[in-house]
């Protein structure tokens, strides 16, 4: 199964369970949890369910295209059912059959794993999903976003795509994976991850990073204070991965680390707060 | 055995593997104390658990309460009647009110007695409940009351009111004797869970012809459950799992050639799995050249197998009996192999620069935002180390240049990813740059022990490093107001004191030479607060607060089996933090021994009496005014000899510090203190005589003093 026809069966499986398929956000983000279609929809009472694919950025994670493992940036499909349905976890299994996985054969776990995401006020709790030893998907029940309570709870699956690709390939090397018949990963992706590690680690000018994450925390509570609650979002995500980059290039120091954390995450929960007062 | 048997089986989604016995065992409390509440107790009651399933099992329930018979009490009985000796109005409101008609009333009302009087009354019989009529409140109760590591929400509720689990409840099965005991869990914007007769297997396999993995199938008993479970690939009861995984990992063994490294782990795999199984793991031989620590903390750590000494084998348990196409044993070596790489990356990269050139970077560390960074932290730690390496007369420079290296690993790319290997780290960096082996082994052991549990390092330099942090953290924290309180100890602190007492106690032991002395924890930690140049009035108000701490410790390292806690408190009564630990241990080992075999239980009595008896004036002089000629009775002259014949013992042996001939020589007295008491009034009417036997008493409370305080000692331990 080929990296694209793994994307169209998983996405295919959960729209016809009724999932709205939205697609990537045009912002870089560190993971799909970021997509305004988590982050805002999982908050207050509406019934949702959401599939989509999301490029997700980790400048720490870049290594030159040199490491078979470590991307800085990989694809994770995420999925949002609000409420969560009671049969989930088969709904999760048959997903995977249709992938290919037959659980069977295989060692499935479900191994505790809380998920936290201090930037976004948010948590949950739920596992990390193991296929013969290798972690394949993130399982969580929502229980708080933008520091507010959550009822409807939402259940988030999270697909790490390279990886279930590498396991149903079977390649040990994720720029040797097929993403359609004759290209491989190394010809969509290598470039850009040479490029980006260069920039992330090496080009990065620390003094603009710096000053364009306060000037994104600024402009984003301004514009959320003003009621435009998707914009000043943006400014949040914005503020996220420029933080990231600065940590990749060890620019945070220690005690500009919660400062920097706490501004993003008083955005975030803006937004939300704004989001449930909004129309 | 009559009565029924009770049936509950709380289905889930994955329990934490480390929460799941404790949760069965809360809820089969639960359920029990709810029988006995409701008067439905069961014969034997019992609970068993995998991932998926918590199980509480009873016998012998009866199948209704018993009758309550119950006294309602009503007017005086003097008012019960009325004139003409006829139940009174009062009488009559009362006993209609009880549902007693008028017919019945000579029957029913009786005057009853009472501490206040006599009262009208009427016996009123309340008829049990049948058991399955009560049993759905039991439960509720009960899964309320699972004590939850952390709860989470999923939109359930039991009656109006919300209900929280450790993870979503499924299914539920719930009989008394082959009736559904009707209970019911709502999902907001879902089916309700209803309790029924039905369970469910292991999710994909099953050995029942024509059934499809993962249905549902019918029980009417534990023995049914167990039963059709184990058709279904799910081992209800704990031990058989651990078995079962440790016959799977034998064959594993077999198949090595060497015996795996498990310790306790297979306590936790056994709740990982409902039906275990293990498969032999390869790596390639080349990583066999990365230290075997860094390859056991990506096997162990990270993917939960377990490793081999010599081998590049690894044993991952599995949640199948087999697995015939080698998909798990690919697998589990595929993901094995990409971790190893990365960290074998990482041991590169933190090789490229020797670790003292990594120093400079712990400037940009915070150890804690009012007391600075780790590179002022490894310049304190440097000194301290040093002082105490010194005082032992083990090798200070050494012990000061580990100390200065100890936390470099913290900026390392190993720590980084795997957080375990600190200290470890750093040691086996410094192995590699050819360091001499007191230095490295005492950055790799340098966060030893950690508290009461495990090695102590294996040096006494790596003892001084050891020591300098845990006091270097201490006192800094102390300094900082960060002592623990109440349950909150964000930094370990307790656990960092009992470290040093720890090290304090068997260092003596433990490291033959050199064989000076090591400070006493008041020295060690008045030494570290020195590194923080605090001004007297803090310092002061700062050592007050750590000698209390310390000392609440003191008895935590110290009572044991073979030390009860008597006889620590005993000891401790006169040895503080301001003491040489070791030297207080040997004395409570000494004493504990002593009280086992000598006559200690005379001696306590007698320091409690002569304590209760003496003024504390009298107490104090020690009994310098003793004159031997006012002692009149043969009792009182032979309890002189005798005392001065062991105190003279007593000096003797505490000088050589050999505590045990001391104690023994020390309840070779009781016959004489017997004696005394038994024939000697001590509150003579003669002035002077009164006077000299309660100085003689002085003296002996003196001496016991040298010991401790010999009251606290308790019978039971002589």
């Amino acid at each position: 199964m080929t990296f694209q026809d793994l994307i169209a069966r998983l996405t295919g499986y959960w729209a016809d369970q009724g999932a709205v398929v939205a697609q990537p956000y045009d912002m870089e983000m560190g993971a799909g949890t970021m997509h305004p279609e988590t982050f805002f929809r999982v908050l207050g009472k509406t019934p949702w369910k959401v599939v989509y694919v999301q490029p997700s950025r980790r400048p720490a994670d870049g290594r030159y295209g040199e490491n078979p493992n470590r991307l800085y940036k990989h694809h994770q499909l995420q999925l949002i059912l609000k409420p969560s349905p009671q049969d989930i976890q088969d709904l999760y299994l048959e997903s995977l059959a249709a992938c290919g996985v037959d659980a069977s054969r295989h060692d499935l776990r479900f191994e505790e794993d809380n998920w936290a995401a201090p930037t976004l006020g948010a948590w949950g709790v739920g596992w990390q999903v193991v296929l013969d030893g290798l972690e394949i998907s993130q399982f969580t029940y929502f229980q708080q976003a933008g520091g507010i309570e959550l009822a409807p709870i939402s259940v988030e699956i999270t697909y790490g795509l390279e990886r279930l690709a590498m396991y149903l390939q079977d390649v040990d090397d994720v720029y040797d994976l097929e993403w359609t018949r004759g290209v491989d990963y190394r010809t969509v992706r290598l470039v850009d991850e040479q490029q980006s590690s260069r920039y992330a680690f090496e080009e990065a000018d620390t003094a603009v990073l710096s000053r364009n994450f306060d000037e994104a925390i600024a402009e984003g509570a301004r514009l959320i204070k003003g009621g435009l609650v998707l914009p000043g979002y943006e400014q949040c995500l914005r503020a996220s991965h420029l933080f990231n980059l600065l940590d990749s290039r060890g620019a945070v120091s220690v005690s500009d680390r919660p400062t920097r954390i706490l501004a993003v995450r008083r955005l975030a929960t803006a937004a939300a707060n704004g989001y449930l007062d909004g129309p | 055995m009559s009565g029924k048997e009770l049936l509950i089986e709380i289905g889930c989604e994955e329990i934490p593997a480390d929460w799941v016995a404790g949760l069965a065992k809360g809820f089969e409390t639960a359920v029990a104390e709810g029988l006995d509440r409701e008067r439905l107790s069961a014969e034997t009651i019992g609970s068993c658990c995998t991932p998926r399933r918590l199980v509480v099992h009873g016998a012998g329930i009866p199948e209704s309460q018993p009758d309550q018979v119950r006294e309602v009490l009503g007017p005086p009985w003097r008012v019960a009647r009325d004139e003409g000796g006829r139940w009174s109005r009062a009488a009559a409101g009362f006993a209609r009110k009880q549902g007693i008609e008028e017919a019945d009333f000579d029957e029913r009302l009786q005057p009853v007695e009472t501490s206040r009087g006599q009262y009208l009354g009427v016996r009123q019989v309340a008829p049990g409940k049948p058991a399955i009529r009560i049993l759905p409140g039991i439960l509720e109760d009960a899964l309320r009351a699972v004590p939850l590591p952390k709860a989470m929400n999923w939109d359930a509720s039991i009656g109006e009111k919300a209900f929280a689990f450790a993870r979503p409840i499924r299914w539920i099965a719930a009989l008394l004797g082959e009736e559904v005991i009707s209970f019911r869990i709502e999902v907001n914007g879902g089916a309700p869970v209803v309790a029924g007769n039905r369970s469910y297997g292991h999710r994909s396999r099953t050995a029942v012809d024509g059934e499809v993995p993962g249905a549902s199938f019918s029980v009417a008993s534990l023995r049914s459950l167990t039963e059709g479970l184990r058709r279904r690939f799910v081992v209800l009861d704990g031990e058989e799992r651990k078995g079962r995984l440790l016959e799977a990992l034998g064959r594993c063994e077999n198949e090595a050639g060497e015996s795996a490294e498990v310790g306790d782990a297979a306590d936790v795999h056994k709740d990982l799995v409902e039906y275990p199984g293990a498969v032999l793991g390869r790596f390639p031989n080349e990583f066999l050249s990365l230290p075997k620590e860094i390859r056991d903390t990506v096997l162990i750590h990270h993917q939960k197998y377990f490793p081999f000494p010599t081998k590049p084998l690894f044993v991952a348990v599995t949640n199948l009996p087999d697995d015939p196409e080698g998909h798990v044993r690919r697998g589990a070596g595929r993901v094995v192999v990409a971790r190893l790489r990365d960290a074998r990356f990482f041991w590169d990269e933190d090789r490229k620069v020797p670790l003292a050139e990594t120093r400079p970077r712990l400037a940009g560390v915070v150890f804690h935002r009012q007391l600075g960074s780790f590179s002022e932290k490894a310049d304190r730690m440097e000194d301290l180390a040093a002082w105490i390496a010194a005082s032992t007369g083990a090798d200070a420079a050494a012990a000061s240049h580990a100390a200065g290296l100890s936390k470099c690993d913290l900026t390392g790319n190993l720590v980084g990813e795997f957080a375990s290997l600190q200290g470890l780290a750093g040691g086996l960096l410094l192995r590699e740059e050819g360091v001499p082996e007191t230095v490295w082994r005492a950055v790799y052991d340098h966060y030893r022990p950690a508290g009461l549990d495990g090695d102590l390092p294996r040096d006494p330099e790596g003892a001084a490093v050891s020591l300098a942090d845990r006091a270097d953290t201490l006192a800094g924290l102390f300094l900082a107001g960060e002592e623990p309180s109440g349950s909150g100890d964000p930094f370990a602190l307790r656990r960092a004191a009992l470290s040093i007492i720890r090290v304090l106690r068997d260092a003596p032991a433990d490291y033959p030479e050199p064989r000076n002395g090591w400070p006493s924890p008041e020295a060690l930690l008045n030494r570290a607060l020195d590194g923080y140049h605090p001004g007297d009035a803090v310092r002061a108000v700062v050592a007050g607060k750590l000698a209390a701490f310390v000392n609440d410790r003191l008895p935590h390292a110290f009572v044991g089996p073979s030390t009860p806690r008597g006889v620590v408190n005993a000891v401790l009564a006169t040895r503080d933090w301001s003491h040489a630990v070791a030297d207080t241990w040997q004395r409570i080992r000494d004493l504990a021994t002593a009280v086992i075999s000598g006559d200690y239980a005379t001696l306590a009595e007698a320091s409690r009496r002569v304590r209760r008896i003496l003024p504390p004036e009298i107490r104090e002089g020690r009994g310098a005014g003793l004159r031997r000629k006012l002692l009149a009775e043969a009792a009182e002259q032979q309890l002189c000899d005798r005392l001065e014949e062991v105190e003279a013992e007593v000096e003797r042996r505490f000088a050589e510090s050999s505590y045990f001939p001391a104690f023994q020589a020390l309840a070779t007295l009781s016959p004489s203190i017997a004696t005394f008491f038994d024939d000697v009034l001590v509150m003579a009417e003669d002035p002077a005589v009164r006077a000299n036997r309660l100085a003689l008493l002085a003296r002996l409370d003196a001496l016991f003093s040298e010991v401790g305080d010999l009251g606290q000692i308790e019978a039971s331990a002589s």
